[in-house]
This record gives structure tokens, C-alpha cells and sequence, in this order.
């Protein structure tokens, strides 16, 4: 697979590139402490029809780190508008993941005409101040470091940590996670302020949000609950839900087939 | 997000005060109580949101700021420093938030009262809001109290209790405040930081009666275990002022801003949030 790279705000921007070029684009977007590969088991399945992107946002996988804390939705939404702006490739369908997903929310309800469509898979509009302070909680702590590249694989969970996944996807997800350090040690690649999060609150803009929208809501996990998912659907202008069934949060790790069909019958109504 | 740096504020009275995130666009001012210091604001200072400058004050007496002579340790005589502080700190365009916990929760609605002007909320943690003739005796005691020497840093740390000592604080939380609670003493022996004048011997002015005429938001939260501030106490100061908010933090004690920093840290942020 391809990688790319972008210039946002300063940061040069890691994208994976899995093929379908010269078709209308489609950006991936992962959730908060994972990375792009998140999607190498969705996002090959739609290059025959678009052109499959899937972006390390900053701080993640292999996109640089801001020099001074800034992981705000702010600052996200406005490194999506830089690579979109400038990338040639014309307006996306953007699909977000978890905080991923905010993002896209919160850049789908300002920036109208750059893009198609959009999904947001298992993420309520608003965060609740609580779980933004309890993920604090953890950026102060040092990151683990392992010894061998095989001891933090063995030791790699998914945040949250439930998952219907096969162990062979767990641990293709845990071989992208992990960098050696100079003294030879392995460490989780995130940076760890990243934990230190700033979101908008965008329930108020999901009326602004005119292009196609999907919500997705996840059988398993608690994260977005059906009669959020219905109330965020009954805001949006053109908004329609979706519920995956046997998987937790992870979706696309433990579901992936049902994740496709879902996202394929939702872009097939587009044309 | 690192920090905490130190900084002296040379007033009328020389205060030194803890600052997190210089850079954050909206001030907020933390106060301790009787006895404490601004390190006591840590835990929670630190899970603060990142759009938020932190200060948290050694008042009077307390932590590394000057003693008072003659003793002048009243809620207005607070009230004042925080005036000034507060006055001192703020920003072009940034009118800073004032939150106390017990004793700098009473000199912060002081505060609020004689000088709302210069806040643009406040918060009160855990306060006292009713006066009785136990809570005086209790205060009374605490100023009879002779002051404990201790021969060395270990005794001391591993003799240092909370006031009341009750509530599920984590070990590392406690060890923490007490390495920042003590000072040597003049003969090599290891005391608690802070002037034992500085217990005023009641809680100094009619706390009810303070929340009424206040005009600025006002946050007041309440531990679900206090016995220093009760549940009727702290309703019946929320519904004598439209201002005034009370939220209850569940399964906390008196000390609730060491025994659940995160519940303390996200209350505040939504507070902050809804105002700002």
C-alpha cells in the first residue's frame, strides 16, 4: 500500500493510500490512540468504485506532533480542511470513527461544499465532561515500553478494550501501534497528550450538516445508545441510521463485512 | 500541559501562587482551606481543561506566603487578598473564575459579595453554610491546639492526617500533600506549614446571608458525606438566590477535591463551559 503525505498547519500528515486513484475520493478517519490502519480491513473493499484514503491524524501512527499541546476538535476539523483543501482530489465522503467521527461532524457542519457525504460510526454529538476528565487521567502517565517488538503485541489492547475481533486482526493492529525507541525498547507510537482532549459540543450544528449523513450505531457498545443515534438522525437534514450488529466499539476490527455492506448500501444511494 | 510554576504576588501581603497552562485563554483561581496550601488544588488542577490558565494561591498564613502581624485572618481579610490577586492576574478581556474549597470556599463567597465585579463566576467547594455553637467549639478547639514537632521528614509525613480525617483519598494523593504541608522548624524539627493564628476561631461572618446578596454565577458543590455542609444547608442557600447553583458530588467527603479530582475537575470545567 501507498502512503502520502500532507502539510497541515505546519504538521506533515501520514495518509494511506489504497488505491482506486482518478475516483472520487473517500477519507477514513480513525478514533482517539489508534491509526489509520484501522481501516485495512474496510477501506480496500471500496477502491474499485473511489479512491480509498485513510489518514494518521496528528499525533497518531505516523503524522508529526504539534510542538505545543493542540488536540482540540479545533485543531483536527482544521488539519481535515488543510489536507482537503489541497490535496487536488475534490470533495470526499468522509467516514470517522469514535473521536474520529466528532471530527467529522464538526467538519461536515462548516464546510458544506467540500464534501459528498459522511458517516459517524458510534460517537454521540457530545462528549460528556466526565469522560473527557477520566481520559486526563491517563496523559500524565509515562507510555509502557516493552522490550521486543513481540512483548508489547502481546501486550496491546483496543481502548476500550472489548472485542469480537480474530486475534489475527488484533494483532495487525498491535504490529502498527508500537515504534523502537533509540535505546532499543518499543513504545506505543501516540503522543500521549493527545489523551487530553478539547471537543466541541455539536449538537447544536447537526442541522447545518446538509450533505447525506449516516449515523452508525454499534449492537455492543455503549458509547452511542439507539435513541441517541435516533435523535442525532432526526436532526440532521438528511440523516439516516444504521446498526451493525456483533461487535463492540471496534466495529470495523470485529465486524468488518457487516461495517462494508452497510457503508456500500448507504454510498450506492448517492449516485 | 506541564507545570505547575511557582510565582510570588508582592501585594499588601506577599502571596506565592502555583500557575498551570500560562497560555490557557480563561483564568481560573483556586483557594484553599484553613490549614492547607495551593498544592492541595493539584490533583485537580492538573485534569483541568486545556483552554484553562490555572492559578492556585497560598493565602495568607498558609503554604509559602507571608504570615500576618498582627493576625488577620478573617473571611474579609481573604476576601481582600483574593480582591487584589485576582485584580493582579487577570487579563485584557479575561475576567478569571474564583473557586474555594471549605475555609477559601467562605472567603470566596466573601469575595463574591464585596467584589463580584472582578469574577466572572465563582465556585464554592464544601463550605460551611450554617454556624452552631458545635461547629465553634470545634473551631475553637483547633485553635487550642498546641503546635506538634515532629524529629524528622519521615515522622512527620507518616504522622500527617486530614481535618476531618475521613474519606477514600489515594496514598499517593495524601503523601504528596503532606511533603508540601511541612517546614522545618527553627530547632532542625519538622512542623506543619502554616501560622496557627490563622485558625480565627468561628467561621468569621454569616455564610447564608453572604450567598443572598451575591449577584454572580455562583457554583456551590457539595460532597454527598460532608457533615460540614449539609443537604437542607446547602438547598436552602440554592433556592434563596436564582445565581446559585448546587451539585452534589456522590460518595465524596469533605475533602472531596483529594478523595475524587475528577468528578471536582469536570464540575468545574461545565460550569466554566456554561458561562464563559
Amino acid at each position: 500500500m501507498n502512503e502520502r503525505r500532507f502539510k497541515a498547519n505546519g504538521l506533515v500528515l501520514n495518509c494511506l493510500d489504497y488505491g482506486g486513484a482518478g475516483k472520487p475520493p473517500m477519507l477514513f478517519v480513525h478514533g482517539g490512540s489508534a491509526h489509520a490502519h484501522w481501516w485495512d480491513f474496510v477501506a480496500p473493499a471500496f477502491c474499485g468504485d473511489y479512491h480509498a484514503l485513510a489518514l494518521d491524524q496528528r499525533g497518531h501512527g505516523h503524522s508529526e506532533c504539534p510542538p505545543e499541546w493542540g488536540y482540540g476538535s479545533e485543531h483536527y476539523v482544521s488539519d481535515l480542511e488543510q489536507v482537503i483543501d489541497t490535496w487536488g482530489l475534490g470533495a470526499p465522503i468522509l467516514i470517522g470513527h469514535s473521536m474520529g467521527a466528532h471530527n467529522v461532524l464538526a467538519y461536515a457542519a462548516r464546510n458544506r461544499r467540500k464534501l459528498r457525504a459522511m458517516v459517524a460510526i458510534d460517537v454521540p454529538p457530545d462528549y460528556s465532561q466526565r469522560a473527557v476528565t477520566f481520559l486526563r487521567t491517563f496523559a500524565d502517565k509515562p507510555s509502557r515500553r516493552f522490550e521486543s517488538l513481540e512483548a508489547a503485541v502481546k501486550n496491546f489492547r483496543l481502548l476500550p478494550r472489548e472485542t469480537l475481533a480474530r486475534p489475527e486482526i488484533i494483532e495487525h493492529m498491535a504490529r502498527h501501534t508500537f515504534k523502537q525507541l533509540p535505546d532499543g525498547n518499543w513504545t506505543h507510537k501516540l503522543d500521549r497528550r493527545t489523551l487530553i482532549r478539547e471537543p466541541l459540543a455539536v449538537w447544536d450544528s447537526l442541522k447545518e450538516i446538509h450533505c447525506p449523513a449516516l449515523i452508525v450505531k454499534v449492537s455492543d457498545s455503549p458509547v452511542l445508545s439507539v435513541e441517541m443515534a435516533e435523535k442525532m438522525v432526526a436532526m440532521l437534514p438528511h440523516g439516516r441510521l444504521v446498526q451493525i450488529p456483533d461487535a463492540y466499539h471496534h466495529v470495523m476490527l470485529d465486524n468488518p463485512r457487516a461495517l462494508i455492506a452497510a457503508l456500500k448500501s448507504f454510498v450506492a444511494e448517492l449516485e | 500541559m506541564s507545570g505547575p510554576h511557582s510565582h510570588i504576588y508582592d501585594g499588601a501581603v506577599r502571596l506565592h501562587y502555583l500557575e498551570w497552562n500560562p497560555a490557557g485563554r480563561t483564568t481560573v483561581i483556586l483557594l484553599h482551606g484553613n490549614s492547607a496550601n495551593a498544592w492541595w488544588w493539584e490533583p485537580v488542577a492538573r485534569l483541568m481543561p486545556p483552554g484553562l490558565r490555572i492559578l492556585a494561591l497560598d493565602q495568607r498564613g498558609h503554604g509559602d506566603s507571608q504570615w500576618v502581624r498582627p493576625p488577620a485572618y478573617s473571611p474579609l481579610d481573604y476576601a481582600r487578598d483574593i480582591a487584589a490577586f485576582t485584580a493582579h492576574v487577570a487579563r485584557q478581556g479575561d475576567k478569571p473564575f474564583v473557586v474555594g474549597h471549605s475555609m477559601g470556599g467562605i472567603s470566596t463567597l466573601a469575595f463574591a459579595r464585596d467584589h463580584g465585579e472582578l469574577a466572572r463566576g465563582v465556585a464554592a467547594v464544601d463550605v460551611a453554610i450554617k454556624s452552631s455553637k458545635g461547629r465553634d467549639r470545634y473551631i475553637r478547639r483547633l485553635k487550642a491546639l498546641p503546635t506538634v514537632t515532629y524529629p524528622d521528614l519521615e515522622t512527620a509525613q507518616a504522622r500527617f492526617r486530614l481535618m476531618p480525617d475521613e474519606g477514600a483519598v489515594a496514598p499517593e494523593i495524601l503523601s504528596a500533600i503532606a511533603h508540601r504541608s511541612l517546614a522545618r522548624t527553627d530547632d532542625g524539627r519538622w512542623t506543619l506549614k502554616f501560622d496557627r493564628e490563622s485558625f480565627f476561631g468561628s467561621d468569621g461572618i454569616d455564610v447564608n446571608e453572604t450567598i443572598k446578596a451575591i449577584s454572580i454565577p455562583t457554583l456551590l458543590i457539595r460532597a454527598e458525606h460532608s457533615r460540614i455542609m449539609t443537604a437542607e444547608a446547602a438547598a436552602a442557600a440554592r433556592d434563596s438566590n436564582p445565581h446559585v447553583r448546587l451539585v452534589e458530588i456522590p460518595a465524596a467527603h469533605h475533602h472531596v477535591i483529594l478523595e475524587d479530582p475528577v468528578a471536582v475537575a469536570s464540575t468545574l470545567a461545565e460550569f466554566i463551559a456554561q458561562i464563559k
